[in-house]
């Protein structure tokens, strides 16, 4: 786990987002590990925190579209949470990249692996945490 | 033992996508608590009945890689070993995918993470299991208009009883309905039919009360009386028009009432359409035969301004001929300008065919269809229901029209014109299919509540309800005895929300609590 990157993903679109961005080919680093979840709704400022001292270098919350949540609105719900995980790290010195939301449909392979590798590039110029 | 898990992998000796090295793993697999038993399937996906036939045990743990799913090998298993949904497990390479690029002893380590940590899962489900819920076989539905009574009859065949709530009061009043002027005497005829039938009751909604979720479906009281349980809830509101914002100008209800009502309509009409989106054809289909019923009745010019028109109905083709046989004038319009200067009325416009510009001056009466949406006590009921509404016109954000007949609260079903312009023949297969999900949903089987069900400890609940606000499924309730919150297992879905937002931590997820997801993830 540790000097890794974590991706919770719901258990939907970002599922499927996953699942199509390895088969049009787009591989990602061995740092990155997955971990589904019935919805990004279920994440909380506990489960991020306890994944960061557990040694993880960030943690990617990857959610539905913002209008396309299966049980309403529950990537929001996720959104607000890791803001508030980014607020209490920046407000103890913190810095860097740790948190992230992303939202993502099921078709997009490609963007999503981008998105992904730029976050472990931001990770590895901004310095890690501990 | 007992409780032991067999685990069964595939050596995947027949793919290159992540080798499993299948004896390293077994010496390691044996050291671990909860696997009792381990056998190695050599290409599991080739001739998976002769190889299950070597595999025996209460719980099984397969693990293999994506194609013994694509070749139906689980499926296979569990309907050769006689095994429920609880008593298989699947751990499989490409359930963290990224792990298909991994080096082989990378595999190993996960893998044997993994089985431990989904032991624990294992061994938690099998502490809760449930009996299948069977709802009460009543149905309850909002509204008795075309879609809403074409439904209660279509139920009232399938030995369900149905009960009706209207807010016209008295409700099945001759005239109290209102219909498109395409195909009339739809609703008279059904009307004709409830009254004549003797299992679907219709209820005046001033006389009812505020309606619960609970275990067996939903429960309201009519009129102070004992609460009625109800299985499921369809919910077929009428759709009205906004009015239109030009000041003088009705929009189509308007001028149905008036049709309707024989009321004389003269002098120069000006229909202003595609002004905000563009006309269904169900629509211009009503337009058209509008227009048609004032050309009869008087002398009036009629211009129908549009910017397309489509004739993707049967019989729209023939009714725009004749209609311009009568007289309308069909105008194409682009750059159009409503002037209301002094108390004179002017349209102007260009034809983006030949670029001329025309000018209608002092029209007597503009008729310009306003936004569809949802009557304001079908706004009220929607609240009722705990369904979402978005701009007040659907009944779920963005997606009502991609989800057939589901809303987003289980048990309530949607159907007819709140889910946009339908005509006589598309609110019929609207309502035949929504018949199909409620069967479904009320089969004789009794419905199985989700895998991943909250579940609230009571003694560390402090009765602050808010898993009750954040719900979106209404699927959280109170005892209000005990002063905890009680899930309500029929409505729940698993989706984990009201777990993350409890400030006690007082509700887990079934199957899934927060120590075993960080166990697992501490695995990966």
């Amino acid at each position: 786990m540790s000097d890794s990157i974590l991706i919770l993903h719901c258990a939907e679109g970002a599922k499927k987002a996953l699942a199509r961005m390895t088969e049009e080919g787009h591989r990602l680093p061995p740092q990155f590990k997955t971990f589904e979840l019935p919805c990004t709704g279920s994440v909380n400022e506990v489960l991020l925190m306890e994944n960061l001292q557990n040694g993880a270098n960030g943690v990617v919350v990857l959610g539905c579209r913002k209008e396309n949540c299966k049980h309403l609105d529950g990537n929001l719900k996720a959104e607000r949470k890791v803001a508030r995980v980014k607020r209490l790290l920046s407000e103890a010195g913190a810095e860097g990249k740790f948190v992230e939301m992303v939202f993502t449909a099921p078709d997009e392979g490609k963007r999503l692996h981008d998105i992904l590798l730029g976050f472990a590039q931001q990770q590895q110029t901004e310095g890690k945490s501990k | 033992m007992s409780d032991s898990i067999v685990a069964v992998l595939c050596d995947q000796q027949c793919s290159s996508r992540g080798p499993l090295q299948a004896a390293n793993l077994t010496k390691r697999l044996a050291k671990s608590s909860t696997v009792g038993k381990l056998i190695i399937l050599d290409k599991a996906c080739q001739d998976p009945e002769k190889k299950l036939k070597n595999v025996a045990g209460q719980k099984i743990l397969f693990g293999g890689c994506p194609y013994l799913e694509e070749s139906g090998f689980y499926s296979l298993a569990a309907e050769k070993l006689g095994l429920g949904p609880g008593e298989m497990l699947v751990t499989d390479v490409k359930s963290s995918i990224l792990d298909l690029y991994d080096s082989p002893e990378a595999i190993e380590e996960k893998l044997v993470g993994r089985l431990e940590s989904l032991g624990r899962l294992l061994a938690d489900s099998t502490a809760v299991k449930d009996q299948p819920v069977k709802l009460k076989r009543n149905v309850l539905i909002f509204g008795s208009g075309y879609s809403g009574l074409k439904a209660a009859l279509e139920l009232s065949g399938e030995k369900l009883s149905v009960d009706v709530v209207e807010t016209e009061d008295p409700p099945l009043a001759p005239g109290c309905l209102t219909e498109g002027l395409g195909s009339p005497g739809l609703i008279e005829e059904l009307t004709e039919r409830v009254r004549a039938g003797e299992h679907v009751a219709v209820f005046p909604h001033r006389q009812m009360g505020p309606i619960r979720n609970v275990e067996k479906g939903f429960t309201v009281s009519f009129g102070g009386g004992e609460p009625r349980e109800y299985g499921t809830v369809i919910f077929a509101p009428e759709r009205r028009e906004a009015p239109a914002e030009e000041i003088g100008a009705w929009n189509l209800s308007q001028l149905y009432k008036r049709i309707q009502e024989h009321q004389p309509i003269k002098g120069r009409i000006v229909f202003v359409l595609d002004r905000r989106s563009e006309m269904p054809p169900e629509v211009i289909q009503d337009i058209l035969t509008a227009a048609r019923v004032i050309k009869e009745r008087s002398h009036a010019e009629v211009w129908i301004l549009l910017k397309q028109i489509r004739v993707a109905l049967p019989g729209l083709q023939e009714l725009y001929d004749l209609t311009r046989e009568m007289g309308v004038i069909f105008v194409k319009y682009q750059n159009l300008r409503l002037h209301n200067e002094f108390g004179d009325f002017d349209i102007a416009g260009e034809d983006p065919q030949t670029g001329a510009s025309f000018r209608i001056s002092n029209p007597d009466r503009v008729i310009i269809p306003g936004a569809g949406g949802l009557s304001a006590s079908a706004l009220k009921a929607a609240e009722t229901l705990g369904l979402r509404l978005l701009g007040g016109q659907y009944t779920q954000p963005y997606s009502l029209w991609r989800l057939a007949n589901e809303s987003n609260h289980p048990g309530v079903l949607v159907c007819g014109s709140a889910r946009g312009n339908m005509d006589g023949d598309g609110v019929a297969a609207d309502a035949a299919s929504m018949v199909q999900a409620l069967k479904a949903r009320m089969n004789r089987e009794g419905i199985t509540p989700v895998e991943h069900i909250a579940s609230v400890d009571a003694d560390k609940c402090a009765y602050c309800l808010t898993c009750v606000r954040v719900c979106p499924y209404h699927a959280m309730g109170k005892n209000v005895e005990e002063r905890v919150a009680q899930p309500i297992t029929t409505a729940c879905q698993g989706c984990g929300i009201c777990a993350a937002e409890c400030p006690a931590e007082a509700i887990t997820l079934r199957n899934l609590s927060q120590d075993s997801v960080l166990a697992a993830m501490q695995a990966l």
